[in-house]
C-alpha cells in the first residue's frame, strides 16, 4: 500500500483511542467549530492534578477526530498544568505534520476543549 | 370505511386542544358518490371562524354551518345530520354528487373533555403510535380513545362499550380506517388517528430550508439537525417546529424515529452523514435519503461498512436523493425529495409497509 501523508489521520479516525462515554467524569466541555461543524465533547477523571483518564465523543472529520484520539491519549496521567500547557505544535507533529494550514481548526479544536475543560478547575482559568 | 387519517387539516386540532370554543363537524358515513372521505372535519367557531369542509364547499358545508352555529349554546351536545348532497335544482341541471352524508357535531371549548382528549392525540400520534377515538353519535354520549392495547383515556362509564372498542381495535389490519362501529343500540363514530408524518431534515443548509417549507405546507412535522448554532437558527428555519443543535448523531438518536419518520440528510459532509446513517439503519424509520454526488455518497457507504453496517441496511438508503425531475436549485432539489417522499409512502401504503 502507498504510504498517504494523512496515514496518522487516517488510521485515528478509523479506530480513535478514547472514543466513548465515562460513567462519572468530573469535568465535561463541548465545542465546535463555527462554520464547519465539527463537534466534540471531551470528559476528564481526575485524581487532584492528575488527570486520571480522558474521553471524547463527536461527530468531527477525520483530523480533528485524530486530534482527540491523540491529544487525549498524551494527557492521561499527566497534570492538568501540562495538559493546558500542551503545544498545538507538537500535537500538530504527533499528526505527522501534514495537515494543511487552512485545517489549523480542525487539529486545535481538541485542545480547546480540553482547556475549557480545565478552565473550570480552581487555580486554572485560563 | 376509509384509510385513517393524518392530522387535522389546517389548525382544527391546535385550535380544539387550544380550548377554543366551537362545533367540531366530522364526515362519519357517506353513501354514493361523495367528493370527500370519512374523517373530513370542519370547524365552527363562536366568533364565526371556519377551518376545513365537510364537502368542498358549496349548500350543504353552508348546511352544516347553519347547524353547527344552533348547537354552540349546549356544552357537551352532540347531533348527528343526514344531509343529501345535491338539492332539486343541482339534480335538474344534472349537477348534484347524488350521494348523502351523515355529518357529527360535536360542540368542543374548554369546558369539555376535548382539549385533554386532542392532547393525548398529539402524543399518541407524535411518538408514532396509532390512536383511535371512538365517538357516541347521539346528545350526552362520551367517547373511548385507545391506543395499543389500551384504553388511554374514556368519558364513557360502560364496559360493554370498552370492550368492543378494544376488540375493533385488535381487529384492524396494517391500515386502520375510520368509520362506524355499532355496539348494540349504541352508534360510534370511529376516528382513527394514524402516526403523524415527521421529516428529519439532518444539515442545515439551503436545501434544508426548502425542505422545512415544503413539507410543513403538507402538513409534516419538521424537525432540524445541525451541529452549528450560527445556521440552524429560527430565523433561518420559521416554520420548523423543532430545532435540534448539538452532536448530530446524539441528537437523531435522542427522536422518536417510528414507521412515520423521515429523514433526509442534506448536510453534504461525511462527519455527520457517516454517524447519522448508523443511527438511521438501526431504526424503525421509514424513509432515509442522502444527498450527494454518486461518487462522493459511495465513499460514505464504504465507510459505513468498514464500520459494520451490513450492505442490506445501505441499501436501504435513497441515493441520489429525490426523484429526477432536473433539480438545480435548492428549492427545485427540495421539491424532488418531497416528491420522492410522497411517492414512497403511497407504494408503502399500498404494498402493506414494504416499499
Amino acid at each position: 500500500m502507498t504510504a498517504h501523508r494523512l496515514d496518522i489521520v487516517l488510521a485515528h479516525y478509523r479506530n480513535p483511542n478514547n472514543f466513548g462515554e465515562m460513567e462519572a467524569p468530573d469535568l465535561v466541555a463541548e465545542g465546535l467549530n463555527e462554520l464547519c461543524g465539527d463537534r466534540i465533547r471531551v470528559q476528564l477523571s481526575l485524581a487532584g492534578e492528575t488527570i486520571r483518564d480522558a474521553m471524547f465523543k463527536g461527530d468531527a472529520c477525520a483530523i480533528t477526530t485524530a486530534a482527540a484520539s491523540l491529544l487525549t491519549e498524551r494527557i492521561k496521567q499527566g497534570t492538568v498544568d501540562e495538559a493546558l500547557n500542551y503545544p498545538l505544535s507538537e500535537l500538530w507533529a504527533d499528526l505527522g505534520g501534514a495537515i494543511p494550514p487552512a485545517r489549523t481548526g480542525c487539529v486545535e479544536l481538541p485542545l480547546r476543549v480540553i482547556k475549557e475543560a480545565l478552565a473550570g478547575m480552581p487555580g486554572h482559568s485560563t | 370505511m376509509t384509510p385513517g387519517a393524518g392530522p387535522f387539516p389546517g389548525d382544527i386540532e391546535g385550535l380544539i386542544e387550544s380550548g377554543a370554543s366551537g362545533v367540531l363537524a366530522t364526515l362519519v358515513a357517506t353513501h354514493g358518490t361523495t367528493p370527500k372521505p370519512v374523517g373530513a372535519r370542519m370547524y365552527v367557531g363562536e366568533d364565526c371562524s371556519i377551518v376545513g369542509s365537510v364537502t368542498v364547499g358549496g349548500c350543504v358545508d353552508a348546511e352544516v354551518i347553519g347547524a353547527c352555529e344552533a348547537i354552540l349554546s349546549d356544552a357537551d351536545s352532540k347531533r348527528l345530520l343526514n344531509l343529501p348532497l345535491a338539492d332539486e335544482e343541482a339534480e335538474a341541471l344534472g349537477l348534484g354528487c347524488g350521494g348523502t352524508v351523515e355529518v357529527l357535531l360535536e360542540r368542543v371549548g374548554s369546558e369539555t373533555s376535548f382539549p385533554a382528549i386532542m392532547r393525548h392525540l398529539r402524543d399518541l400520534t407524535m411518538r408514532g403510535q396509532t390512536a383511535y377515538r371512538f365517538t357516541g353519535t347521539v346528545a350526552g354520549s362520551g367517547q373511548v380513545l385507545v391506543a395499543g392495547n389500551a384504553v388511554v383515556v374514556e368519558t364513557i362509564d360502560d364496559d360493554v362499550v370498552a370492550r368492543a372498542c378494544l376488540e375493533h381495535v385488535s381487529g384492524t389490519g396494517k391500515n386502520p380506517s375510520s368509520g362506524v362501529l355499532t355496539v348494540g343500540s349504541q352508534r360510534f363514530f370511529v376516528d382513527v388517528r394514524v402516526p403523524h408524518q415527521t421529516l428529519i431534515v439532518v444539515g442545515a443548509t439551503d436545501v434544508g430550508v426548502e425542505l422545512v417549507k415544503l413539507a410543513s405546507m403538507q402538513g409534516y412535522r419538521t424537525v432540524v439537525i445541525d451541529p452549528r448554532p450560527r445556521f440552524a437558527t429560527p430565523e433561518r428555519f420559521a416554520a420548523a417546529d423543532e430545532l435540534l443543535v448539538g452532536i448530530p448523531s446524539e441528537q437523531v438518536a435522542s427522536i422518536s424515529l417510528h414507521p412515520a419518520t423521515h429523514v433526509a440528510i442534506v448536510a453534504h459532509d461525511h462527519k455527520i452523514e457517516v454517524p447519522v446513517l448508523r443511527v438511521l439503519l438501526d431504526s424503525d424509520a421509514a424513509y432515509v435519503g442522502l444527498l450527494g454526488g454518486r461518487k462522493r455518497t459511495n465513499g460514505v457507504m464504504r465507510l459505513l461498512l468498514e464500520r459494520g453496517v451490513g450492505q442490506a441496511e445501505i441499501d436501504q438508503v435513497h441515493t441520489p436523493i429525490g426523484l429526477d425531475i432536473g433539480a438545480r436549485t435548492p428549492a427545485e432539489i427540495a421539491l424532488s425529495i418531497m416528491a420522492e417522499i410522497l411517492r414512497f409512502r403511497r407504494e408503502r401504503a399500498q404494498t402493506g409497509g414494504k416499499a
